[in-house]
């Protein structure tokens, strides 16, 4: 599977956690809101991500071995948050069927767990010797990817009225204006730095510049067409499902970009 | 003591490759994989061209970052210096070869883990000399406890080709040549 297993890992899980997080904020302003839907794909996306990953090792029958370096080990940590946020998503499921009552305090907890395995994501890549990985611009990216692919995801799920539409889908279009705006800092400094850090940026300049273009034609198309319709009367689940695909589609686009273009320092090449 | 590190003299080395096969051969390495490399870097033009060699493995750096990384205990710093890897726990996931300025810890898709010079510990341990040492025709390796090799030695562990020393404090000690060095 090779660097598609990873891609398909971080951008499943990254979009269960968004979704747990959008859950929590409508939910504690909304608690009338039905949404049974949130924890079921939580579980069902994170779980497909802790799968996947496991088709990135060479031996996966010693996965286990992995969280044994909490102490040091960013990969460590993010695994033992991963898979906690998945028993979380999947406990939350659960008790919604069982005792409801008891599923905020869950939520919240699976909200902290999933944020800090964000966080953990982002510090592995931050931690290497790839330019185009260790810098702040991840740490934007997987957060990014995270709260639009999440919050668009959690519409189509709670079946979203106009007003709940129009609100969550405002702030993703804020979301990804900020983190398209924030794309040319990061190139023209990649751009601008030593052989590793410029031969990244030459791959997204060249060969790679149509899975460049293309992420952001799909992500910034694909948040407005949630935004367009809200004027309008009309089916807003319609477009927001398709809203949905193309996301999805550019987000795993972006990230195969983001493992395609990484190069790593070495001798020769600082 | 410091810990355990390689003396390079580059202005010896030929660039024959015997410590690259001798490693390969010791450690049983297979196609793409080698431990220890000797890199060519050629430049300059008429009248003054130049070329240098540089035979480097991994730098046992004494902050390796690949150990920190190591999600699973597989690389570790014996209380020598050697920067080991325990085979037996290594899972396969790659973040070594993600870490290592050097490029040493290499993944070895034969056996799905990866693999990296660990000195010849083995020999260490019996009191001989690591494998590239030993088969170095020009006398341009040496190895030994950094601050016994800082007294015998004149070197650096900066060179123009080499990335920042600063992150990983790599235990290696390099007599370049001059236009090797760095600023050069």
């Amino acid at each position: 599977m090779g660097a598609w297993s990873l891609v398909i890992f971080s951008v499943c899980l990254q979009a269960a956690i968004g979704l747990f997080i959008w859950a929590i904020v409508i939910k504690s302003r909304k608690p009338d809101l039905s949404h049974r839907g949130p924890a079921f794909w939580a579980t069902i996306l994170s779980g497909v991500a802790m799968l996947a990953s496991l088709g990135h090792l060479g031996v996966p029958l010693k996965a286990v071995n992995s969280i044994t370096q909490i102490g040091s080990s960013w990969l460590s940590r993010e695994i033992i948050f991963a898979a906690s946020f998945f028993v979380i998503a999947l406990v939350s499921y659960v008790l919604e069927r069982v005792n409801p009552m008891m599923t905020k305090g869950f939520y919240w907890i699976g909200g902290v767990v999933g944020l800090a395995g964000v966080f953990s994501m982002s510090k592995i890549y931050m931690n290497t010797v790839i330019p185009a990985w260790a810098t702040w611009y991840t740490m934007v990216d997987f957060f990014a990817t995270a709260l639009i692919l999440g919050g668009i995801l959690f519409l189509v799920l709670v079946k979203a009225d106009r007003e709940l539409a129009a609100e969550v889908s405002i702030s993703v279009l804020t979301f990804a204006l900020i983190y398209a705006a924030l794309t040319p800092l990061y190139l023209a400094a990649l751009g601008a730095g030593g052989g590793a850090a410029s031969a990244s940026a030459a791959l997204m300049a060249g060969e790679m510049q149509v899975l460049l273009l293309a992420k952001w034609l799909l992500i910034l198309g694909g948040v407005l067409l949630t935004v367009v319709p809200l004027r309008k009367e009309g089916r807003p689940r319609a477009y927001m499902t398709a809203s949905l695909v193309t996301l999805s589609v550019g987000a795993l686009v972006g990230r195969y970009l983001f493992y395609a273009a990484g190069v790593a320092k070495a001798i020769g090449l600082i | 003591m410091a810990g355990l590190g390689f003396y390079i003299n580059m202005a010896n080395c030929i660039g024959c490759k015997a410590c690259e096969i001798a490693c390969k051969d010791k450690n049983e390495q297979p196609i793409g994989v080698r431990y220890r490399k000797v890199e060519t870097f050629e430049g300059g033009s008429f009248p003054k061209p130049y070329v240098f060699h540089l035979s480097m493995s991994c730098n046992h750096c004494e902050k390796p970052l690949c150990v920190y990384n190591c999600p699973t205990g597989a690389l570790y710093k014996r209380p020598d210096g050697i920067v080991a890897h325990d085979r037996d726990k290594c899972i396969g996931c790659q973040y070594c070869t993600w870490s290592c300025p050097y490029g040493a810890p290499q993944y070895i898709e034969e056996i799905g883990k990866s693999g990296k010079c660990d000195f010849c510990a083995d020999l260490i341990d019996l009191g001989m000399n690591p494998a590239c040492v030993d088969a170095c025709v020009m006398r341009a390796l040496d190895y030994g406890d950094l601050d016994e090799l800082r007294k015998k030695y004149e070197g650096t562990d900066s060179l123009n080709i080499l990335p920042s020393a600063d992150s990983t404090k790599p235990s290696v000690i390099i007599n370049p040549k001059p236009m090797a060095r760095k600023g050069a």
